[in-house]
């Protein structure tokens, strides 16, 4: 198992850092409509469909006449995958009349699925291959590079720019989406926007934390800034001071104990952010029904 | 207790009913008595309180001060002798189930036989249920495939089947056809005849003013109950 | 079936196994997916690694049964905990479960990481599990040697079909319309308690038998499936067992005929994972049922 090399350069920890910082950031403040469209588990089935991603792309390497391996073919690969788990969700919902959490899961079932035949028919190709793989599996902080950090700068930047242009839009389309679609706002825009963001965060998350754990970064600082606020935009900033805060703990905790993977440590952080949270908002309620 | 003989006890007593949540008060010490063979509308203003009201009745909603008592009892103790039909909005309207089977959740409910396969009376007792609301050959539809009126007398239907003492209905009239609205009216007046005390949250001022026995207006800090033709006129504001 | 090289001795047994989760989740997935916690299962998955972690800390081996009474403690935690989320944060239950399965294997995780010291394993491989592996571990039952994941499906399978028998209409009234249920029904507590229970015992058996990769289709496809073609929760859960059934025969068959047939034998490839090709076949089941369901889609009835 990958974990934090024990020798840090100090240029190659800040990466790490601010990686991980802006990635939490971004986080959290994407999956704050998602959790409030109760829709939390969207992440979870664009974070597995990136297997069949994966494994597709490598399969499609050594087929061409690659290693299998090369970072930029993986990648490509998960975020197609990513983006295949997105859409399934949405078509099943539709084609199947079937309740979000279901469509989610059988999304999540089918394709994680199409991934484990794939990585059969990889491991037979290419002996001891899915040592690669499973740094995706649990993430590999050690592992992020200067391309990293920019790409977090990137996603961080974008998802200030959405919300900044069209916040009123976005709060519309997650409180009451069939009236604000009446009311001309561009509800399926927003949709398709955060598809796409989410599919970018999971992917590029995933490195980081691993594509189980990447789910983590999007619902707890959403789900523990809620406990501290009820207006959106507030959610939207609390949760992203929470995700990044806990991504800096966490990356932090895994410099000093190298052995933890990173991820771990993040979502341990997060899960005592949201601990915190809600006993706070327990006590303020009990003390509240009592006044 | 025994409200067959005299009829002055009430079979709903609340008594300084308060309920919160979310930090908003939404019944603050209200009072009220129904009586038994009611025909009684519950009317007011959105977000007044009127199915909050039912709700706690029922022990849906957590009681801040106050008491409610069914024939004298607390709710639950008394749990067989009250039925509830909830809002529509709640209700997964594509659940594979049939018509006859909601029908018969009224008669396990009255049986109390929750355990191992509903025998034959609890079918029995569910057609005939249907059948006093006019949905008897529909009894085998899966409910997704009824019109709003048609939903909405299978689930009257549940409530006349638990053959209670006390009816609670939370908009029993909402998104219903003028046929299905007759007979479900028809199905009440007849459940108040046989003795029941029948409370039904209701928009329609006229249909209560017209039909119906008492009227509890519902306010944040008060419930006013006077007879059903005593209500004003739609023109002006409650 | 000569062409495929099956024997009767493996593949017959994995079949049969895969079917026999097919049958054991038909109940327990069904009322998920009605209940709207169809996520419970993928958050089964993962929330059971404290549970193997542990087991592997305090045992010092990877022995079966310390990691299957693991895994249970581990999915009793989950089921109640996530609950508990809901209920105190008024979280809905998706964030919930979110939550609940994420801070358990991020737990899991760093438990995993001392336990490497002590006994050797790999983590993508116990949750990857192996389908293919099942039939080697057997017992005697009856003069016949039965593999020991054979009977512990059959039994859950069992044990499933008598506690849903037992409380079949508070189960059908609480999943329907829960408001109702909590008035109407004295000890409706039982419902969910009895669903968690369903669920997760299931769920660990499924991993200790299919590996957790199948948990999740084999749970809630079926499921969506049958209640596309089905008028009532009986019809759902038997075709959902019937779903299960084909998906697991259709699955071994592409698994060990595929690569056979797509030419892929001169590249190394000889056959596919069972337990994924489960999973997408029971994907293209469903597509399947779509279009059946559209070409048959019934008209509404005319207001009376």
């Amino acid at each position: 198992m990958n974990a934090d090399a024990s020798i840090l350069s100090d240029a190659h920890a800040r990466t790490v850092l601010a990686t991980m910082v802006l990635l939490g950031a971004a986080a959290g403040a994407i999956g704050t409509p998602l959790v409030l469209r109760r829709h939390a588990l969207l992440g979870d089935a664009v974070g597995h469909a990136t297997l069949p991603g994966l494994a597709g792309a490598s399969i499609a390497s050594i087929a061409l006449g690659g290693s299998g391996r090369e970072p930029a073919v993986l990648l490509g690969g998960a975020a197609l995958g990513a983006a295949a788990g997105a859409a399934a969700v949405w078509l099943v919902r539709r084609w199947a009349r079937t309740s979000a959490d279901a469509a989610t899961a059988v999304s999540l079932g089918t394709l994680f699925g199409l991934g484990v035949v794939l990585l059969s028919a990889l491991q037979q190709l290419d002996a001891g291959h899915r040592a690669g793989l499973d740094a995706y599996l649990l993430g590999s902080a050690a592992g992020l590079v200067r391309t990293d950090l920019w790409i977090a700068v990137a996603i961080a930047v974008a998802t200030a720019v959405t919300f900044a242009v069209l916040a009123r839009d976005i709060r519309a389309a997650t409180f009451d989406p069939t009236f604000a679609q009446v009311a001309g706002r561009p509800v399926r825009l927003i949709g398709g926007a955060w598809a796409l963001l989410t599919v970018v965060t999971v992917v590029a998350g995933m490195q980081a934390v691993g594509l189980v754990m990447v789910l983590a970064l999007l619902v707890i600082p959403p789900a523990a800034a809620r406990c501290w606020t009820d207006r959106f935009m507030g959610v939207v900033a609390i949760a992203s001071a929470i995700g990044a805060g806990a991504s800096a703990a966490g990356a932090a905790a895994s410099a000093l104990a190298p052995r933890l993977p990173t991820g771990a440590m993040v979502v341990l952080a997060l899960g005592a952010a949201f601990a915190v949270s809600a006993v706070r908002a327990a006590l303020r309620r009990s003390i509240g029904a009592h006044a | 207790m025994n409200a067959n003989a005299g009829s002055d006890a009430a079979v709903l007593s609340v008594r300084g009913l308060t309920v919160a949540y979310d930090g908003r008060t939404v019944l603050r010490g209200v009072d009220v008595d129904l009586p038994a063979r009611a025909l009684v509308g519950i009317v007011g203003p959105n977000g007044a309180g009127k199915s909050t009201l039912l709700q706690a009745c029922v022990g849906l909603v957590p009681v801040a001060a106050g008491s409610v008592r069914v024939l004298g009892a607390p709710f639950a103790h008394v749990r067989a002798a009250v039925a509830y039909l909830p809002q529509r909005e709640r209700i997964d309207w594509d659940f594979p189930i049939r018509a006859i089977d909601v029908a018969a959740m009224g008669a396990c409910a009255r049986h109390r036989r929750w355990f191992g396969w509903s025998g034959r009376t609890v079918r029995e007792e569910a057609r005939a249920a249907l059948a006093a609301v006019g949905m008897a050959d529909l009894a085998d539809r899966p409910i997704g495939q009824l019109s709003g009126g048609q939903q909405q007398r299978v689930f009257v239907a549940r409530a006349l089947a638990q053959r209670a003492r006390l009816f609670l209905m939370d908009e029993p009239f909402a998104s219903v056809d003028a046929a299905s609205g007759r007979a479900i009216l028809d199905a009440l007046k007849a459940l108040r005849d046989g003795g029941a005390t029948v409370a039904v949250v209701h928009h329609d001022l006229p249909m209560v003013r017209d039909h119906f026995d008492l009227a509890v207006r519902v306010g944040e800090d008060a419930l006013r109950i006077g007879p059903a033709r005593d209500l004003p006129a739609p023109a002006s504001a409650p | 079936m000569t062409g495929l090289g099956w024997t009767a001795a493996v593949d017959g047994w994995i079949v049969a196994i895969a079917a026999l989760a097919g049958i054991a989740c038909a109940i327990p997935g069904s009322f998920l997916v009605m209940r709207r916690e169809s996520m419970l299962a993928d958050a089964m998955s993962h929330g059971v690694l404290p549970g193997l972690a542990a087991a592997f800390l305090v045992t010092g081996s990877r022995s079966a049964p310390a990691m299957t009474i693991g895994a249970l403690v581990a999915a009793v935690v989950l089921s109640a905990g996530w609950r508990a989320i809901a209920a105190v944060c008024r979280v809905e239950r998706g964030a919930a479960l979110g939550i609940a399965y994420t801070v358990m294997f991020a737990a899991g995780v760093v438990l995993l990481v001392r336990a490497a010291d002590r006994v050797d394993l790999d983590p993508a491989c116990v949750l990857f599990g192996s389908l293919e592996l099942a039939p080697l571990d057997d017992a005697e039952v009856l003069g016949t040697r039965i593999p020991f994941p054979a009977l512990l499906l059959a039994g859950v399978a069992a044990a499933n079909a008598v506690i849903a028998a037992l409380l079949w209409p508070m189960l059908v009234a609480d999943s329907f319309d829960r408001d109702f249920a909590r008035v109407a029904i004295p000890g409706r507590g039982i419902a969910p308690v009895a669903m968690s229970a369903m669920s997760a015992v299931t769920c660990v058996a499924c991993f200790e038998a299919v590996g957790s990769i199948l948990v999740v289709a084999m749970l809630v496809t079926p499921a969506v499936i049958a209640r596309m073609l089905a008028d009532s929760m009986r019809s759902v859960v038997a075709i959902a067992a019937a779903a299960g059934i084909a998906a697991a025969v259709l699955g071994h068959l592409a698994a060990t005929a595929l690569p056979r047939a797509l030419g892929l034998a001169p590249a190394g490839i000889h056959d596919l994972s069972t337990a994924g090709s489960i999973a997408v076949i029971l994907g293209m089941l469903l597509g399947v049922s779509v279009l059946v369901d559209r070409l048959r889609r019934r008209p509404y009835a005319p207001a009376a």
